[in-house]
C-alpha cells in the first residue's frame, strides 16, 4: 500500500513536470512587458516633444556654450573651448541624438497616430512642431537625414537630404499643417504646453514660423523666399505679444534650463559686444540682460574668443547674465518665437519691397514689442524709458542695418535664432577673438562621430557635396551666402 | 535565501527517480541619504531608496539508471525535465529636497517624490537526457542532449536543441605505461553546442515616461528598436586536451586547446540616431574565440622533516575574431564613452577600440613622410600634434595572455602561500588620465614646464612638414599646456598598454594543535594573516590600476575615476567542530 502511494506520487510529479515542459503554449505570454503601455494618446506625447526640443535648444549646453556665444551675446569665462572654436565631439553626439531620438521621434509618432486615427489637429500641430525642430537641427548641421529619417523600423541608414530640400519640406509641412487645424475637432487635453488647445494661435504660430524660414532663404533663393513670405504674411502671423510662443516653466522638476545651470555653475557671462552695443545706444535693456560686475558695480562684458581674462581683471569684474534668466529664472519662459521677431521679419520684407508696409514703422513697433514682452514678469524697461529710447537718434531708422542690429539685440536668450541671424545677415559685424583657432567664427556644427561610425556612406556623401569634403565648423550652410 | 523540497524514489535496484522543487531568492534594500548643504545642486538634501527582489524557482524531475553491461562496460543514463522561472522586481523612490533637515522620509519631501518601478519574468522549460558509457574505468564516452523552450523568444524560434559528446581516455592505464618518471596520462576531447535565449521583453517595446509636467503626463517613444524575429544564440565549441603526471605525480600538466564560435549573438546594436532610435536588438554577429590553457602543478621540494614546497602555474591565451556581422555591417558599437567606441568590428578581435588619434606616418601611401618614419607623429610646422580626421582602431582590450604563479611552503603547523598574477598586453582608455592631462593636474603634465610654465616647452617627437625629425634634426617646442589641452579630440593618445603584475595574496597560516582544540570539543582550527592586493606593477600606465574595468558587462577597457582594487590585510580564525 505504502509502496503504491509512492509510485503514484512520483508518477504524478513526472506527469506534472512533463506536462509543464512539453506544452509550451502560453509561454510567450509571459514576455508581455508589464512596465509600460504599448499605446498612448497623442496628448501625452506632444508635451514630451515640445519640452524635449525646447529643453535641448534652450539648455545651457546648446545655448550658452554654442549658439549664444558665436553671435556674441554671451561668453564663456571658464573652459573657453567652444569660444575658441574647439567643439567636443561627444557633445555633438548628444545634440544630434537628443533631437532625433527625442523630440523628433516623439513628434513623428504624434503625426503618425494623427494620420491613423484621423486626429487632424495631431497631424497639423505635429507637422508644424516637426518643422520647428528640424529647422533648428538643419541650421546647426546643414544637410541632415530628413525624408528617410525617423523610420528605424524600415531603414537604419537614412540618406542625408540637401538643406534646400529640407527647407522645401518644412515650408510645405507648415503650409499643410496650418491648413488642417480645426478649432472644433479633438485637441490635446492638458498636453498642449504652448497654446492650451487654441488652434487659432497654432495657426498664427505656423504662419510666423513660415515667415522666419522663408526669410532664411533671402540670400540664396530670393524668389522662393518672397513667395513663401508673402503667402505666410497674408495668411496671418502674430499680431501682439499675447500670441508669443512661450514655454512657461512650472518650476520644480521642469524649470527654465539656464536657471538649473545657474544653481551649479558660473561658467558664463555677458559678451562685451552686447554690453558695449547696448551702452553705446543707452539701451535700457542693458539692466535686464546684464548684472553689474560684483567688484565695482560697472556693466562690463568680456571679449569672445579668448583663452583668458585681460591682465589685471578678475572674474568679479565681468557682468553676468541677467537674473531674470539666472538667479530668478526658475519659471522664466523660453521664447520659442515672438511677436517682436515677426515684426522685424515684416520690416525686412517691407524694406525688400515684398509687402506694402512702412519698414520704419514696423521697425519701431518691433523694438517696442520686444521691450514690452517682459511686462508680465515685472522686469524690463518702463514705458518712459521705451519712449525715450525710440525717440533717440541712435535708434532712428536708417535702412536694413537698423533692422538687423535691433533684431540681433532682441534675440538675446533665443540662441539658435540669434546664431542663424548673424550667419545670414552679418549684422552687427563681429570681431574674431584673438585665440580663435579657426579661420572664422563657427558657422556650423560638425557632424557627430556616431554618424561616422554608423552611417558613414551617407554622411560622407553629404560632407562631400557641401564643399571641401571636410567635416568642419567653417564651411557655410547652403542658405548662408556669406 | 535558499529553500527546497526533494523526493527520492528507488524504483528498483538500478533505477532512481528524483523530484525537487526549490526557490532561491533575495531581497536587497538600499537607502542613500544626502544631508542639507551637501554637494548637490541646491544644498536642499534628499534621499534615494531602492528595493530589489529577485527569485529563481526550479522544478526538476530526473530518472537515472546505472547498469553493468557485459563485464567491462558500465552505462549510466539520466533523463529529466526542468522548469525554471526567474522573477525580478525593483522599486525606487527619489526625493531631491528635504523640508526639515535630517528627516529622510517621503512625508518630509520638499518637492514631489519621483518613484519608478520595474519587474521582469522569464521562464525556461527543458527536457534533457544523457548517457555515459565507461569501459574498464579508463575509457569514457558521454553523450547529452537538451531542448529548451524559452518565454523570451518569439513563438516558432523559442524551442532549441543542443547536444554534446565528450570522451576521455586514460592511456597510461590502458597500455599499462605507468612508471615513476611517467606516472599518468589522459587525453580528452569534447564537442558541445549550447543555446541561449534573450533577456525578457526584447521583442516589443512599451512607451517610457518621465515626470509629469504639472498634472500633464509625459510619455516618450523608447530608444531601442525591438525585434520580433529574434533567434536563440548558439555557441559551438570543441576542446582537446591532455592531463599528464610525472615523477609519481610531483609534476603535472593540464593542457587544453579550445575553439568556440558563438553565432546569432543577441546584442543591442547601435544605429544611426537619425533613424529615431539609438539601438536595435539583433542576432548580430558571429564571434570566434580560440586559445590555449596551461596548468602546471609541481612539488619541487619535499623533505623528510615535513617541509613542502608546492607550486601552481596557470597561463592562458585567448584569441578572438569577429567573423561575421549582421547584413552589411562593418562594425557594432558595443559602448561609446567620450567618443571612444568599444566595437565588434569585422575581422578584428572583439573589443576593438575605435577613436580619433593624432596623425601618424602610415602606409600604404606614406603621405607627408617616408616609409622608414612609419608610426611617427606627423606634426604641423609649429610642432603640434595634428588630429587624424579618420577614426581608426587605436587598441583592443583583450590581453595577449594572462597568468599566475602560486607558491606554497608548509612546515609543521605553518604554511605560507604567495600568489602573483597579471596580464600581458591589452589596452585601456583611461579617462582619468585623459582629463587629468587636459586639466594639467597630473605629474606627467610637468613635462615641458620643468623650469617655468613656458620653459623649456614640450617637444613632440615626430616628422615636421619640411621632413626634419623633431627631437633629432629640429627642436620645435610648444607650450606644455597646449600639448596636454590638445589631447581633447584625440582619445588615442591616452589609450595605454594595460600590462600589469600584482602581488595578489600572501597568506601566513598556523594550524592550531589538535590536542589543544580537542579540549574545547573542536576537531581542527587555524589562524592566518592574509594580505590582498599588496603590490601593483604596471610599467606602461600611470595613476590608475589597469585592472579596474569600467563595466563588468562586455564593455571593458575603459576606466574613469574608479577606485583601485582595495588592499586588505586581515586576520582569520577558523575552527572545525
Amino acid at each position: 500500500m505504502k509502496n503504491k502511494s509512492r509510485v503514484a506520487f512520483s508518477a504524478l510529479l513526472v506527469g506534472l513536470v512533463f506536462a509543464a515542459v512539453a506544452c509550451s503554449d502560453g509561454l510567450t505570454d509571459l514576455n508581455e512587458n508589464p512596465n509600460g503601455p504599448t499605446a498612448v494618446p497623442v496628448e501625452f506625447l506632444l508635451p514630451t516633444a515640445i519640452q524635449g526640443a525646447v529643453g535641448n535648444a534652450w539648455g545651457s549646453g546648446q545655448s550658452l556654450s554654442h549658439t549664444s556665444i558665436w553671435p556674441q551675446h554671451t561668453v564663456q569665462i571658464q573652459y573657453p573651448d567652444e569660444e575658441r572654436g574647439i567643439v567636443r565631439p561627444s557633445t555633438m553626439d548628444g545634440y544630434w541624438s537628443g533631437y532625433y531620438t527625442g523630440s523628433l521621434k516623439d513628434i513623428q509618432t504624434v503625426i503618425d497616430i494623427g494620420v491613423e486615427t484621423e486626429h487632424v489637429n495631431a497631424e497639423g500641430v505635429g507637422r508644424i512642431w516637426k518643422s520647428f525642430v528640424f529647422h533648428i537641427l538643419t541650421d546647426y548641421f546643414g544637410d541632415v537625414p530628413y525624408s528617410d529619417a525617423l523610420n528605424g523600423e524600415e531603414n537604419t541608414l537614412p540618406v542625408y537630404d540637401a538643406q534646400a530640400d529640407i527647407y522645401d519640406g518644412m515650408l510645405a509641412d507648415l503650409t499643410a499643417g496650418v491648413g488642417m487645424l480645426n478649432a472644433s475637432a479633438q485637441a490635446f487635453g492638458g498636453g498642449d504646453l504652448l497654446y492650451a488647445n487654441d488652434m487659432a494661435a497654432w495657426r498664427k504660430f505656423g504662419n510666423s514660423l513660415r515667415m522666419r524660414l522663408a526669410m532664411r532663404l533671402s540670400e540664396v533663393d530670393p524668389a522662393t523666399a518672397q513667395a513663401q513670405f508673402t503667402a505666410a504674411y497674408n495668411a496671418g502671423g502674430f499680431t501682439s505679444n499675447d500670441d508669443n510662443a512661450l514655454l512657461d516653466y512650472p518650476g520644480g522638476t521642469y524649470r527654465f534650463p539656464l536657471y538649473a545651470n545657474y544653481l551649479g555653475r558660473d561658467d558664463h557671462a555677458m559678451s562685451s559686444t552686447m554690453v558695449d552695443t547696448l551702452k553705446s545706444m543707452s539701451d535700457p535693456r542693458l539692466f535686464l540682460f546684464a548684472e553689474p560686475a560684483a567688484t565695482d558695480g560697472e556693466y562690463r562684458g568680456h571679449g569672445n574668443g579668448r583663452q583668458s581674462l585681460p591682465a589685471g581683471q578678475s572674474l568679479g569684474d565681468i557682468s553676468r547674465i541677467g537674473n531674470f534668466w539666472r538667479a530668478d529664472g526658475e519659471t522664466t519662459p523660453a521664447t520659442v518665437l515672438t511677436y517682436a521677431e515677426v515684426l522685424f521679419l515684416q520690416a525686412e520684407a517691407a524694406e525688400r519691397g515684398w509687402i506694402s508696409a512702412d519698414p520704419a514703422t514696423l521697425y519701431m513697433d518691433a523694438i517696442e514689442a520686444h521691450m514690452n514682452q517682459y511686462d508680465p514678469y515685472g522686469v524690463g524697461p518702463t514705458d518712459t524709458e521705451i519712449a525715450d529710447y525710440l525717440a533717440s537718434p541712435a535708434v532712428a531708422y536708417a535702412g536694413m542695418n537698423s533692422i538687423y542690429l535691433q533684431k540681433w539685440i532682441s534675440l538675446f536668450m533665443t540662441g539658435p535664432e540669434a546664431w542663424s541671424h548673424i550667419r545670414r545677415t552679418g549684422v552687427p559685424h563681429l570681431e574674431m577673438g584673438p585665440d580663435l583657432q579657426l579661420s572664422r567664427i563657427p558657422v556650423r556644427m560638425p557632424y557627430p562621430d556616431t554618424e561616422q561610425a554608423l552611417n558613414s556612406v551617407n554622411l560622407n556623401a553629404a560632407v562631400a557635396r557641401q564643399g571641401g569634403g571636410i567635416n568642419d565648423l567653417v564651411t557655410p550652410l547652403w542658405w548662408d551666402a556669406g | 535565501m535558499i529553500g527546497h523540497v526533494a523526493v527520492n524514489y528507488q524504483i528498483n535496484d538500478w533505477i532512481t527517480a528524483n523530484a525537487r522543487v526549490g526557490r532561491d531568492w533575495s531581497r536587497d534594500h538600499r537607502k542613500r541619504n544626502t544631508e542639507w548643504y551637501s554637494l548637490d545642486d541646491a544644498g536642499d538634501g534628499g534621499f534615494g531608496e531602492n528595493t530589489i527582489y529577485r527569485s529563481e524557482t526550479n522544478a526538476d524531475l530526473t530518472v537515472s539508471a546505472t547498469r553493468q553491461l557485459l563485464s567491462d562496460f558500465t552505462l549510466d543514463v539520466v533523463g529529466g525535465g526542468n522548469l525554471r522561472r526567474n522573477f525580478y522586481e525593483t522599486a525606487n523612490v527619489g526625493v531631491s529636497k528635504l523640508t526639515v533637515p535630517g528627516v529622510f522620509s517621503i512625508d518630509n519631501a520638499g518637492t514631489p517624490a519621483s518613484p519608478t518601478d520595474y519587474l521582469s519574468e522569464r521562464e525556461v522549460r527543458s527536457l534533457y537526457g544523457s548517457m555515459s558509457l565507461n569501459y574498464r574505468g579508463y575509457m569514457n564516452v558521454d553523450v547529452t542532449g537538451r531542448n529548451d523552450w524559452s518565454s523570451t523568444l518569439p513563438e516558432g524560434n523559442n524551442s532549441y536543441f543542443y547536444p554534446s559528446v565528450s570522451s576521455a581516455f586514460v592511456f597510461s592505464d590502458a597500455f599499462d605505461l605507468s612508471s615513476y618518471l611517467f606516472s599518468s596520462g589522459k587525453i580528452r576531447a569534447s564537442w558541445t553546442r549550447v543555446g541561449n535565449d534573450a533577456g525578457p521583453y526584447q521583442l516589443a517595446s512599451v512607451y517610457g515616461s518621465s515626470q509629469p509636467w504639472g498634472s500633464t503626463a509625459m510619455f516618450n517613444v523608447p530608444n531601442e528598436l525591438p525585434n520580433i524575429k529574434l533567434k536563440p544564440e548558439e555557441t559551438t565549441a570543441w576542446e582537446v586536451g591532455t592531463d599528464l603526471g610525472f615523477f609519481n605525480e610531483r609534476l603535472g600538466f593540464v593542457l587544453t586547446r579550445y575553439d568556440r564560435t558563438t553565432k546569432n549573438q543577441i546584442l543591442g546594436v547601435q544605429v544611426s540616431r537619425a533613424s529615431g532610435f539609438s539601438t536595435q536588438r539583433l542576432n548580430a554577429g558571429e564571434v570566434r574565440n580560440w586559445g590555449w590553457e596551461v596548468l602546471m602543478k609541481a612539488m619541487p621540494v619535499r623533505l623528510d622533516n615535513g617541509f613542502r614546497w608546492n607550486m601552481t602555474v596557470n597561463w592562458s591565451k585567448n584569441n578572438s575574431e569577429v567573423t561575421e556581422l549582421y547584413g552589411d555591417l562593418e562594425t557594432l558599437v558595443l559602448q561609446s564613452y567620450w567618443s571612444l567606441n568599444i566595437e565588434a568590428r569585422q575581422g578584428e578581435p572583439y573589443g576593438a577600440m575605435f577613436a580619433n588619434d593624432a596623425l601618424k606616418c602610415r602606409g600604404p601611401d606614406f603621405e607627408g613622410c617616408t616609409k622608414d618614419q612609419k608610426g611617427m607623429y606627423l606634426l604641423d610646422e609649429d610642432g603640434w600634434l595634428q588630429r587624424d580626421p579618420v577614426r581608426r582602431v587605436v587598441g583592443n582590450y583583450n590581453p595577449d595572455w594572462i597568468g599566475g604563479i602560486q607558491n606554497r611552503f608548509s612546515y609543521g603547523p605553518f604554511d605560507l602561500s604567495v600568489l602573483v598574477d597579471g596580464q600581458k598586453g591589452g589596452d585601456i582608455f583611461s579617462v582619468t588620465n585623459w582629463f587629468g592631462e587636459y586639466a594639467g593636474v597630473l605629474k606627467s603634465t610637468l613635462k615641458g614646464r620643468e623650469n617655468d610654465w613656458d620653459d623649456p616647452g614640450y617637444l613632440n617627437k615626430g616628422v615636421l612638414p619640411d621632413g626634419r625629425i623633431n627631437g633629432v634634426d629640429a627642436d620645435v617646442r610648444i607650450l606644455s599646456q597646449d600639448r596636454f589641452e590638445g589631447n581633447w579630440g584625440m582619445q588615442g593618445l591616452t589609450v595605454d598598454d594595460a600590462t600589469y603584475m600584482k602581488l595578489r595574496e600572501v597568506r601566513l597560516g598556523y594550524e592550531l594543535p589538535a590536542s589543544w582544540l580537542a579540549r574545547f570539543g573542536f576537531y581542527g582550527g587555524n589562524v592566518a594573516l592574509i594580505g590582498r592586493n599588496l603590490l601593483l606593477w604596471a610599467p606602461n600606465i600611470e595613476n590608475i590600476d589597469p585592472e579596474t574595468a569600467f563595466d563588468a558587462s562586455n564593455v571593458q577597457g575603459i576606466e574613469f575615476g574608479q577606485f583601485p582594487s582595495a588592499r586588505s590585510i586581515g586576520l582569520t580564525f577558523t575552527i572545525t567542530p
